[in-house]
């Protein structure tokens, strides 16, 4: 299948008073049509920042300074990053074919308009219709995402509803214009379990019936298991595995991937049994380690090796691959076979 | 529990916030936070309490330490001779002594430090308003604080903003240890961390209960993370426990539809094991405006005429298992907590 979006050797720079901020270097990575991309990480490891940078809303400081995001949309191929940033094609794609929610359905929605308001605003701008017509859309749009009484929700301001009524306004807004790509941004992650759990299934329902490819973002390992297709580990500012979801649970090869996987706390399962924990910190941004970036923490850490070289993408299998040296035919002799039985 | 003494027992409380209109402050109802809470922490327990937000579990907590003024029930905490002393009535100034024995660990460890004050004098403070050591004695001890939770003695002298989340976490947990207290109430206290940054934390909990035996009230909202540290579990719904069990049988075995529900909207950690959960339809009740009878009848998928009218009471349907639903141990819940297979 031909890929809707393509995200090509991107890096996203934020020069700061203390020093430059590497927040995405050289990430890669495509959607296709109605498929769920995940792109998971830690906080400071750039995913928000990559998101906002297909949408062409980095904030300040923040400059794309290299790569390209091609988006295919009616047979035509554009270089949203060769777009003018306020100009007038990125703003008939944002909102209209690609669409974003947040995290936080609060900060998103204009506290002084009624939701009704501000959804068919999004409407009008895109597809040129009048109040009445708009007005009719919203009320549809806010019946599918379940949305209890629409004709009243539609006359309340945001600090009258709930956060899971918040975040269905939200989705709303973003599928008012039948978007190709929906971009969500931890939606789920301020939501208690059973609110996540109907945020969730509505997301999947809508995905299948309008044929829409979501990218998630998201920390939660758990929802990415039973949501993605593919998976795109970040850590600090790359993609360090990249694979199939099933893929990704049972075959992970990235040190910093198991390591993940192992340090969630699961229902029943690990009851008794310590919890495989990842040393240190999250490094600074302003002082990325040397080497491979995940080495000082890292489970097979190879002295010489991973403090000194940058690790290539290795192609794992034609769909799977990782950056690590581990992987590398260049050190398969340098490496003990220990480190692999992590 | 029949094993250990108890250390903490809750009876019957209640916490009801007035909730007041227009100028002459009337009060036109009552916010009912906590609806009567009781609740039983043993000697060396850990016990869970869960539910999602706005069900009143912090509430308990603050209601526990005094930062609220409970409105009914009490709240008794035992001395090494099985004394009691009833946290909930008694005056503000004789609460003193017993302040040490209740410490607090919160979830967010950016905004609980004070950011002008050094570890020393964080760690140290308590220690000094107890009059319990000064000096190079408070030093050592600060110091020894710091290494039994994993942070470097001489970064004393630093301030918290020189710190990661995790790290600053660790220095909570030093705080609240420094006057060797018998009972640690643990509020959400790894929910803002990064997932590699929480099993560490979990971990250092654990080993400091093994080791020094401490008592822990766990409140959080992340099940997956109570069942990891807790032997018993509480669930809270809209002010009230709902249901307690020991945590090797509260998720696999549930009384409560709530806690049956609750449980299949974990999502699983495997992709091939693909649920959609019957998600609980609506949203939590109003505390302010609670249904009639049970709590939960309007989103419960059993509810009948009874439950719309009579509140259900706490019942005990298995060894130390409890749950306050008119049908406890008659449903079949396994379809909710054992979802079916599909690819």
């Amino acid at each position: 299948m031909e890929p809707l979006l393509e995200v090509k050797h991107l890096k996203v720079h934020f020069a700061t008073d203390e020093g430059l901020i590497e927040a995405v270097r050289d990430v890669s990575f495509e959607i296709k049509r109605g498929e769920t991309v995940a792109i998971v990480g830690e906080s400071g490891c750039g995913k928000s920042v990559m998101a906002r940078a297909i949408l062409r809303i980095v904030p300040s400081p923040g400059r794309i300074v290299e790569g390209r995001v091609n988006f295919h949309r009616g047979g035509r191929n554009i270089d949203l990053t060769a777009l003018e940033e306020k100009g007038p094609e990125i703003r008939a794609i944002r909102g209209a074919d690609i669409a974003m929610i947040f995290q936080e359905p609060m900060a998103t929605f204009s506290p002084v308009h009624t939701i009704g308001n501000q959804i068919n605003e999004a409407i009008i701008l895109h597809q040129g219709i009048d109040q009445a017509g708009a007005t009719a859309q919203t009320l549809d749009i806010l019946n599918r995402v379940g949305m209890p009484r629409p004709s009243r929700i539609i006359h309340r301001y945001p600090h009258q509803l709930s956060g899971g009524m918040l975040q269905r306004a939200m989705i709303a807004m973003a599928l008012s214009c039948r978007p190709q790509l929906l971009i969500a941004d931890e939606p789920t992650t301020a939501l208690d379990v059973t609110t996540q759990a109907q945020i969730l299934r509505l997301l999947f329902d809508l995905q299948r019936e309008l044929n829409m490819a979501i990218l998630f973002i998201t920390h939660d390992l758990s929802v990415v298991s039973q949501f993605a297709d593919r998976v795109e580990v970040m850590y600090l500012g790359e993609v360090v595995e990249s694979t199939d979801v099933i893929t990704l649970f049972e075959d992970p090869k990235h040190p910093y991937t198991k390591a993940l996987l192992n340090s969630i706390p699961q229902t029943g399962a690990g009851r008794g049994q310590r919890l495989q924990s990842i040393a240190g910190a999250i490094p600074n941004p302003l002082h990325r380690p040397s080497g491979c970036l995940f080495h000082p923490r890292c489970d097979s850490f190879q002295p010489g090796i991973c403090d000194q070289v940058s690790p290539k993408e290795i192609n794992i299998d034609s769909d799977h691959r990782a950056r690590c040296i581990l992987y590398d035919q260049q050190y398969s002799d340098k490496v003990s076979s220990a480190a692999f039985d992590r | 529990m029949s094993a250990t003494k108890p250390l903490l027992e809750i009876k019957n409380l209640k916490m009801h916030f007035p909730i007041k209109r227009g100028i002459m402050g009337r009060t036109v109802g009552h916010v009912k936070a906590v609806d009567d809470v009781s609740l039983t922490i043993g000697e060396g327990e850990v016990v869970g309490l869960v539910g999602e937000s706005g069900c009143g579990k912090s509430t308990v907590s603050r209601c526990i330490v005094r930062a609220y003024k409970p409105t009914a029930g009490q709240i008794l905490l035992y001395d090494a001779h099985g004394q009691a002393v009833d946290l909930a009535s008694i005056p503000e100034p004789d609460l003193q002594p017993y302040r040490r024995d209740i410490q607090m660990i919160f979830q967010d460890p950016f905004s609980s430090l004070n950011p002008r004050m050094t570890l020393r004098q964080i760690i140290g403070e308590p220690m000094r308003n107890y009059k319990i050591c000064r000096g190079k004695e408070l030093e050592d001890r600060v110091a020894y604080l710091l290494e039994s939770v994993g942070l470097r003695p001489e970064h004393m002298s630093r301030y918290p903003h020189a710190f990661s989340g995790g790290q600053r976490q660790r220095i909570g947990i030093a705080r609240a240890l420094a006057l060797n207290p018998r009972l640690i109430i643990c509020d959400e206290p790894v929910s803002a961390l990064d997932v590699s940054v929480q099993a560490q934390i979990l971990n250092l909990l654990r080993d400091l209960q093994a080791e020094f035996r401490y008592s822990y009230l766990f409140i959080a909202h992340d099940l997956s993370v109570v069942d990891y540290i807790c032997e018993r579990v509480a669930v809270m719904y809209v002010g009230k426990i709902v249901e307690t069990a020991d945590t090797a049988t509260i998720f696999t075995d549930p009384h409560h539809p709530y806690t049956a529900a609750l449980r299949s909207a974990i999502p699983r950690l495997n992709p091939r094991l693909r649920q959609l959960p019957v998600p609980l339809e609506g949203d939590v009740a109003d505390p302010a405006n609670t249904p009639s009878g049970c709590v939960f009848h309007p989103r419960c998928r059993f509810a009948e005429d009874r439950c719309r009218q009579d509140t259900p009471a706490m019942t005990a349907t298995a060894a130390r298992h409890h749950a306050r639903c008119h049908f406890a141990g008659q449903l079949d819940l396994s379809g909710h907590s054992q979802p079916a297979a599909t690819a």
